[in-house]
C-alpha cells in the first residue's frame, strides 16, 4: 500500500512511544496497541492538515489515550494485565497511580515523561499554556510519588519479614 | 523522587509493552474512515436538502391543488356583504402612442402631480423643482405634453381661487388660460396655463403644444386631460 513517505517516517519512530502511553494508561497491552492504530488512522485521513505541524506526535498520543479511555469506560469488567511479562510491584502500583490520574495529567505525563516533549509542545498539543501543563506535572508527580513510596515502604516491610 | 528518576520509573513501567506496528493496517483502517466521511457527509448534505425541500413542498401543497369555488357560493368573510375596495388612483385614459407618467414625483408631498402625459418620450423623472421645465424644452415640434398640479388645501398664491372657474365636464383648449409665462415654464413656446376650482382644491393645468401639432393631438390631449377626474 503506497503512503506518504513523512506519515511512514512518523509512524515507524513514534508508534511505540504511543502504544506504550495509552499502555502506561491503560494497563492492556492489546487495547494499547488498537488505540494506536486508530490514532494512526485518524492521522492519516487527516495528513494533509496536519502532516506538517511540528505537534503531529503529540496529537496522536492524545487522540490515542482518548480512544481508549472511551474503551475503558464501555468495560464493565477489570482488565487483568496478564498479557505482559511478569511485572514488579513498583511498576504495577505506578500504572495503577498512572490510571488514576485524572485525563489531563494522564495526557501531560505520557508527553512529557514518555515522549519526551518539552513543557512548552505538550502546552501547544493540549491546547493550553505552559502553566497549565506544569500544574498537571506536579500534581501528577505528587500522586506517582506517594505511589512509588508506599510501595518502597510496603516493600521494605516485606523483605524485613523474609529476613 | 526527582524527575529523572520519576522519567525512568515510567518508561520502566512500559518497557514490557511490545508494540507490532502494522502500517498496512492503519492504511486500510484510514481508507475505512474516509469511506464514512465522505458518506457522513452526503447524508448530512441529503438531510439538509430534504430540510428545505420538504417544508417548501408543504408550502407549495398549501397552494396549489383548491378545487374551484362555484358561482355563488359564499366566501369566507364574516361580513354579508362585500366591502368595496378603496378606489384606484385618478388615472387619465390616453392614447397608446402616449406616453402617461402617472405621480412622476412622488417626493413632492404638495402639490401633488397625479400624472404627466406627452407624445413624446419626455424627460423621466423629472427635475424635483420645475419638474416641467426639462419636458416642455425637450418638447418637439409636432408633439404635446400636459402635466397637472393638485393643490390641496389651495395654493397660497391663489387669493382668488374662488374666481377660478370649476373643473369642466369637458377640458378645452379654448377655456381660459394664461401663457405660461411663469416660473417653471417661461420660455418654452407655446405652453397654457389653466386653473380650476374643484371641491376643495385647485387644479392646475400646464399644457405645452409643439407649433407642428397636429389637430388630431390637440383633440387627443383634450380627450386625455377631460379623462381626469379632479
Amino acid at each position: 500500500v503506497s503512503v506518504d513517505p513523512t506519515f511512514q517516517i512518523l509512524y515507524e519512530r513514534e508508534f511505540p512511544h504511543v502504544m506504550r502511553a495509552v499502555f502506561l494508561v491503560s494497563g492492556d497491552p492489546q487495547l494499547a496497541e488498537d488505540a494506536a492504530q486508530e490514532a494512526f488512522a485518524r492521522a492519516l485521513v487527516r495528513w494533509r492538515r496536519i502532516g506538517s505541524q511540528p505537534w503531529v506526535g503529540g496529537w496522536v498520543t492524545t487522540t490515542a489515550l482518548n480512544i481508549a479511555r472511551k474503551q475503558l469506560r464501555r468495560r464493565p469488567v477489570h482488565v487483568r494485565e496478564e498479557s505482559t511479562p511478569p511485572d514488579d510491584a513498583e511498576l504495577l502500583d505506578l500504572r495503577g497511580a498512572m490510571r488514576r490520574l485524572p485525563a489531563r495529567q494522564q495526557e501531560a505525563v505520557a508527553l512529557h515523561y514518555l515522549l519526551d516533549l518539552p513543557v512548552a509542545e505538550a502546552a501547544a498539543v493540549m491546547a493550553c499554556d505552559e502553566g497549565t501543563v506544569k500544574t498537571h506535572l506536579s500534581r501528577a508527580r505528587r500522586t506517582l510519588e506517594r505511589a512509588l513510596r508506599q510501595n518502597d515502604e510496603t516493600g521494605q516491610g516485606k523483605s524485613r519479614d523474609r529476613d | 523522587v526527582t524527575d529523572d528518576l520519576l522519567k525512568e520509573r515510567v518508561r520502566r513501567a512500559v518497557a514490557g509493552a511490545t508494540p507490532t506496528p502494522d502500517l498496512d493496517a492503519v492504511v486500510r483502517r484510514s481508507q475505512t474512515l474516509r469511506r464514512r466521511r465522505v458518506g457522513a457527509a452526503i447524508a448530512v448534505t441529503i438531510a439538509l436538502l430534504l430540510g428545505f425541500a420538504v417544508p417548501l413542498s408543504m408550502l407549495t401543497g398549501l397552494r396549489g391543488d383548491r378545487a374551484p369555488v362555484p358561482p355563488g357560493t359564499p366566501g369566507p368573510s364574516p361580513s354579508a356583504e362585500p366591502t368595496p375596495s378603496p378606489s384606484p388612483a385618478p388615472v387619465v385614459i390616453a392614447p397608446p402612442s402616449w406616453i402617461v407618467q402617472p405621480n412622476p414625483l412622488p417626493a413632492l408631498i404638495s402639490p401633488q402631480i397625479p400624472f404627466a402625459a406627452g407624445t413624446y418620450d419626455f424627460p423621466r423623472p423629472p427635475l424635483v423643482a420645475c419638474g416641467t421645465q426639462p419636458a416642455l424644452e425637450h418638447l418637439p415640434a409636432d408633439a404635446v405634453f400636459v402635466w397637472i398640479y393638485r393643490y390641496s388645501p389651495p395654493d397660497a398664491d391663489s387669493a382668488d381661487t374662488a374666481q377660478h372657474p370649476p373643473w369642466p365636464d369637458r377640458f378645452s383648449l379654448d377655456l381660459p388660460h394664461r401663457h405660461g409665462d411663469r416660473e417653471c415654464a417661461a420660455g418654452t413656446g407655446d405652453v397654457r396655463d389653466y386653473r380650476f376650482w374643484a371641491v376643495d382644491h385647485t387644479v392646475q393645468v400646464l399644457v405645452g403644444i409643439g407649433p407642428d401639432a397636429s389637430d388630431r393631438l390637440l383633440r387627443e390631449l383634450e380627450d386625455v386631460v377631460s379623462s381626469y377626474e379632479a
